[in-house]
């Protein structure tokens, strides 16, 4: 959660700062440089010209806290002001100091050694950017191959079942991909909706408001695991959203509760099991007058 | 495969178009040599500025995307053509030289082009779900499912009922539907993998520009520049650093912010300071802020910021008060994008869809 001018008061800025550079420590080796090094460096006279007044600008400005707690309340940009920090250029007067102080080496040697100390101080000052530790991706879309599966399964089978509109319940992952990957599925949770209910936990109110309480509803079992839900609300909110398919997590525990409540599960991915809504396929069927065969 | 293919041949498109749009400026540039970097910072620039000033109107207008696809590529197909047949001396001249250099000093020709290819891998091969994605490509996917101009909100899947102020002008992503229409690229390729592709290449020629200008074109110098830079883009990474965007969420807008567009006005300044009163720097100034806004609705509040910090600091150290009214009229097209983001957030401005 970014930090708000409103609850840090006067030290917003700093705080900001240190979110900035979380565990790293590459501001305190820019300044470092900046000030062992180039401050007596003849040659980088007409750099210093350039960025002292800058900095000295920029320090007077948008990193006044002074200035900044007016502007920043009164446009509410509190989660927007670490792109001020961006205006800092560490990205050019690091490696501009590293060059310099390599090239005034006089033999290859020392030139090699002070290349690989510096490279070994920005690697130990630094966070590396792997260590959030992304998986590698394995299509061009760079997204989970989940997601590509699951929309082919499910688009063969609405196609097999001559269905247009195809409502999805995607997991949570998933939905945020799905606009992405293949906007032409109805997406039976929009993007705000299953954020506000994951992030608040909310549950549904006594209000009529159909719409969003089945919303609600289906979150609740499908994302925030509320499997004491009556399957008649659950099933409820299913015909309610007009939902024909459910993707949910393969080590969710509903799996026995989704099919009690009429879930046939059609194929299932690394992660994820698709399931498909019977009695909304039962329905479609009696609409266009389908005679159910029994033997 | 196919897709890998068609990735190396989309950074190539993107790379002789803005080598063309570059070209109709840099090849007439009479106090300096021809210098394809140079041509493609400013050529990315001009293209992004150019497109911006064709599509919000067309946005406004509800035309289908089709219509812009067809209009925009008309007008790059006549710019390559233009530049093709005006300038191919020029471009092969540049590429004799890059020749050259190779032949007289390959290690230090091949030290920048390596930095540039382990990032752009870097960048590209990992799977990135951030959830301002669902914003940001989920708009470009939208756009072109539903042939329109980003009329449906990629967080609700409806259609809007009011001009989003704060983004339609950063018409950055519809340039990227333009493509994704007219090409048939999967926008999740385009965004993530092309533009990242693109980006990471861009963000290197501003660095190398800068590095060229600092070290006075010295190859070892400069090369060296581009490789502690990799190291700093990679060991910077923290949520909120321009590095982080231009490694792992190069499909937003801001990741160009961040990595080309805060640099590249850095270098403008640095050669104002040598020659405040050359012309073509105080358009290439207002260039880069009228194209900013085009590529990112946060440059609209950084960009002046940081404009007016150099330009302050250029005008104290000249005596002259004139840089300031210049930067001030270069600023315009970001503070009159700002009054208006103002107005639609007070409640003064509603444009319904």
């Amino acid at each position: 959660m970014p930090i708000q001018v409103s609850d840090a008061g006067w030290s917003f800025i700093y705080d900001c700062l240190r979110e900035y550079q979380g565990e790293s420590l590459f501001l305190v080796f820019a300044g470092a440089m900046l000030l062992l090094f180039w401050l007596r460096d003849p040659q980088s006279r007409k750099l210093r010209l350039l960025l002292w007044p800058y900095f000295t600008i920029l320090v007077c400005t948008v990193y006044n806290i002074v200035i900044m707690r007016i502007f920043i309340q009164a446009l509410g940009l509190s989660s927007e002001y670490y792109r001020f920090f961006w205006l800092l250029p560490i990205g050019i007067v690091i490696p501009y100091v590293c060059v310099r102080l390599v090239s005034r080496q006089k033999s290859r040697g020392r030139k090699v050694l002070v290349f690989a100390v510096l490279a070994a101080v920005i690697v130990a000052a630094g966070t590396p950017a792997w260590s959030r530790n992304l998986p590698l991706t394995s299509n061009p879309y760079r997204i989970p191959d989940d997601m590509i599966i699951a929309c082919d399964v499910i688009k063969q089978d609405a196609k097999r079942e001559r269905l247009e509109d195809v409502g999805v319940f995607f997991d949570f992952d998933l939905n945020l991909l799905i606009t992405q990957y293949d906007p032409s599925f109805r997406v039976v949770i929009p993007y705000e909706n299953m954020m506000t209910t994951v992030n608040t936990g909310r549950t549904v109110d006594d209000t009529d408001n159909v719409w969003l309480n089945s919303r609600i509803r289906l979150v609740e079992l499908l994302v925030l695991d509320r499997y004491w839900i009556p399957h008649e609300e659950f099933m409820n909110a299913l015909n309610n959203t007009d939902t024909a398919y459910v993707v949910y997590d393969l080590d969710g525990p509903c799996h026995d509760y989704l099919q009690a409540a009429g879930l046939a599960e059609i194929a299932r991915t690394e992660n994820y099991v698709i399931y498909k809504y019977g009695w909304y396929f039962d329905e479609l069927h009696r609409s266009r007058g389908y005679v159910k065969f029994q033997f | 495969m196919i897709e890998i293919l068609v990735c190396g041949l989309m950074l190539v498109y993107y790379l002789i178009v803005y080598t063309a749009f570059g070209s109709l400026i840099t090849s007439r540039w009479k106090k300096e040599h021809f210098s394809l970097t140079m041509t493609v910072m400013i050529g990315f620039f001009l293209f992004y500025g150019l497109f911006q000033v064709i599509a919000v109107p067309c946005t406004f207008l509800r035309l289908p995307l089709t219509w812009l696809c067809g209009i925009w590529m008309t007008v790059a197909a006549a710019v390559v053509i233009y530049a093709a047949v005006t300038c191919r001396g020029l471009w092969l001249e540049a590429g004799r030289a890059v020749w050259r250099q190779f032949r007289r000093e390959p290690f230090w020709t091949l030290v920048p082009l390596l930095a540039v290819a382990a990032q752009t891998v870097f960048v590209v091969m990992w799977q990135t779900d951030y959830w301002d994605a669902t914003y940001y490509i989920g708009d470009v996917s939208l756009s072109v499912y539903t042939n329109t101009i980003s009329l449906y909100d990629p967080l609700t899947g409806d259609i809007r009922s009011v001009f989003d102020i704060r983004h339609c002008f950063a018409t950055y992503l519809m340039q990227d539907a333009v493509v994704c229409k007219t090409f048939g690229i999967h926008p999740l390729i385009e965004t993530k993998t092309i533009m990242g592709a693109v980006i990471t290449v861009l963000n290197n020629v501003v660095v190398y520009n800068i590095a060229r200008l600092f070290f006075k074109g010295n190859r070892e110098r400069t090369g060296l520049m581009l490789v502690f830079a990799l190291l700093v883009n990679l060991f910077t990474y923290t949520s909120y650093t321009a590095s982080s965007f231009l490694l792992l969420r190069t499909y937003e807008g801001k990741a160009v912010l961040g990595s080309v567009i805060i640099p590249a006005v850095i270098y403008v300044a640095a050669r104002l300071y040598q020659d405040y009163k050359n012309t073509a720097l105080w358009w290439l100034l207002f260039l880069l802020c009228q194209s900013s806004c085009a590529i990112s609705s946060s440059a609209m509040m950084v960009v002046p910021v940081e404009v007016g910090a150099l330009i302050l600091g250029l005008a104290v150290w000249k005596r002259d008060i004139r840089p300031l009214g210049k930067a001030l009229l270069c600023m315009l097209p970001c503070l009159v994008i700002m009054a208006l983001y103002v107005a639609s957030a007070v409640g003064l401005l509603t444009i319904y869809v």
